[in-house]
């Protein structure tokens, strides 16, 4: 039944769906709203999906490009700093959520298309190809966003200068 | 661990995010599902419609602010407000829909707000039946004023006055999902109200005169209101943003959005303008045609109306017969449907509230008990979205 095999992808990736658009918003309200709203398209074109056996891909390409437009219309939800909590090296819970909150901070301060192909490059391991694929631009703006994203982020926490974040292509 | 690891730091960061309630998600996939799937059905019988139109007049249609659909069933102007004189009609019109679907809840977005000084401030919004809730970080002291939720309820505008009781300039102050707070704009007084598009709020800013000025809450850039908007009391859109309406001492206006097409009607010979120090022309909601007005009583701000208790037809000019609960209960809140029914919140006699849903030609569609509003120092409804 096609209700069954939806709800078996949404027990299997929601998630993995969440934990994407917790990065992609720095919210997890939005985050939630962000995976509603991309799971209910998803559901809505289950059939058609489901016989082209491609229904992640589809997710999540409308999760970014629903995070892009959102953002369009309302600059005021990039919460911008230039200053981040400093960075705690030793191991302890509050160390640990310091240095979270840190990169909340980093990633949130990222131009939302920069942000999405950090996540995609980075978090989801993307390759740049399939990267530019969700994100509808060529494999060279996947490059010059993720340039200008490390560049920033180094910045922001110089501690991943050596953390070996540029170079790998795939 | 390694910090020095981007890939480590963002999963990370990315386990802050296990804690859902997946059933909850489940029925809000199922509920936008529903909502997607009835608006590209509205976008598609529009088009029809709009398609039989023009070949029906020849390719050219006037707008008219008289709905050729069912209308409610309406008193005279002079009836005492709240105690309508004859119920609704149970007699559709003969354009009113054969069989109108009964919904399992209320349709649309209800939105209720608790806040309490030391608190965490909570939006409700009730869609369709499913609840969430939304924290907007701690309620300080000078926030036990009005909070304006954003159209799409996401965002909440105060103005944090160091003396709000005393009409203390203060700062227009947005406040995000979470807590975050940012000021967009200085020296302000009253109740900030969203504009349509929700990116702007309409305010009144002190400086050597009062000005209503219009705020972008995305830049905080400031503008002078336009005449149509400036100075009103009691100013509402539509839920299409076409039209507008707001109250004078003792009437009420409707205009289109541009502040073209006038109408003004009197609402004097109400007995409440008699016995009471001002007449009920604070306006609640205004129907997406432009002829219905959701009136009540007039806070001490008038920026916005607190409460409606009587529906007032601007053709007319007489009152629409509500649906009551029982003899001495009546109605508190009033919106407007996209179909030409109405939303009516109402008291029951057990001293709760109920939602009564009326159809276009004002017979009662369904009740819903309201399970959500907590009293008057609790939880409160403060807007509706169909």
């Amino acid at each position: 039944m096609p209700d069954d095999d939806f709800d078996t992808f949404f027990r299997t990736r929601s998630p993995a769906l969440l934990r994407a658009a917790y990065l992609l918003t720095g919210d997890r309200h939005l985050a939630e709203d962000l995976v509603q709203e991309a799971l209910a398209r998803t559901h809505l074109a289950w059939s058609r999906l489901r016989a082209e056996g491609s229904p992640e891909a589809y997710t999540r390409r409308i999760m970014y490009n629903l995070q892009v437009s959102r953002w369009r219309r309302s600059k005021f939800a990039e919460v911008r700093t230039d200053r981040v909590p400093e960075t705690r090296h030793h191991q302890d819970e509050a160390g640990d959520a310091v240095n979270r909150l840190a990169m909340r901070r980093a990633l949130g301060s990222l131009p939302v298309r920069q942000r999405a192909a950090v996540i995609l490059r980075y978090f989801e391991d993307r390759s740049e190809a399939e990267t530019a694929e969700i994100l509808g631009c060529r494999i060279g703006t996947v490059k010059s966003h993720l340039s200008r994203a490390i560049a920033r982020l180094r910045e922001l926490l110089p501690e991943l200068s050596d953390s070996g974040v540029e170079g790998a292509s795939r | 661990m390694n910090d020095n690891n981007l890939h480590l730091r963002l999963h990370e960061l990315a386990d802050e995010m296990l804690d859902t309630d997946y059933t909850d998600l489940r029925e809000r996939v199922d509920t936008s599902t529903r909502r997607i799937r009835r608006r590209r059905a509205a976008a598609t019988t529009v088009a029809g419609i709009t398609a039989v139109a023009v070949v029906a007049v020849g390719g050219w249609a006037l707008a008219s602010r008289t709905h050729g659909g069912p209308q409610p069933a309406t008193t005279p102007a002079g009836t005492p407000a709240g105690t309508p004189t004859t119920g609704p009609s149970a007699v559709a019109s003969p354009t009113a829909p054969a069989a109108q679907a009964v919904p399992t809840a209320v349709p649309g977005t209800l939105v209720y707000l608790d806040v309490v000084a030391g608190k965490p401030i909570t939006m409700t919004t009730v869609t369709d039946g499913v609840s969430r809730h939304t924290t907007f970080g701690t309620a300080a002291e000078n926030d036990t004023y009005w909070f304006a939720p954003s159209p799409d309820a996401t965002r909440l505008a105060v103005v944090e006055s160091p003396n709000f009781a005393n009409v203390v300039p203060g700062d227009l102050v947005i406040v995000m999902a979470g807590g975050t707070r940012h000021t967009v704009a200085r020296n302000v007084v009253g109740v900030p109200l969203w504009m349509p598009d929700g990116q702007h709020v309409l305010v009144t800013v002190v400086g050597s005169s009062a000005t209503s000025t219009v705020v972008d809450v995305n830049t905080s850039t400031t503008t002078t209101a336009q005449p149509a908007v400036a100075d009103k009391s009691y100013l509402t859109w539509s839920a299409n943003g076409q039209w507008l309406a707001y109250g004078g001492s003792t009437d009420v206006t409707v205009t289109a959005a541009d502040g073209t097409d006038k109408t003004t009607t009197s609402v004097a010979a109400l007995p409440e303008c008699h016995q009471r120090p001002s007449c009920p022309t604070a306006v609640q909601a205004v129907s997406d045609d432009g002829r219905y007005v959701a009136l009540g009583s007039r806070p001490t701000d008038t920026r916005t109306a607190r409460e409606a208790h009587l529906v007032l037809d601007m053709q007319t000019g007489s009152l629409v017969s509500l649906p009551t609960t029982g003899p001495g209960v009546g109605a508190d809140k009033i919106w407007f449907r996209p179909d030409g029914g109405m939303v009516v919140h109402t008291a029951t006699n057990d001293g709760k509230y109920a939602f009564v849903l009326v159809r276009a030609d004002g017979s009662t569609l369904a009740t819903f008990p309201d399970t959500t509003e907590q009293g008057p120092s609790g939880r409160h409804l403060v807007a509706y979205h169909p």
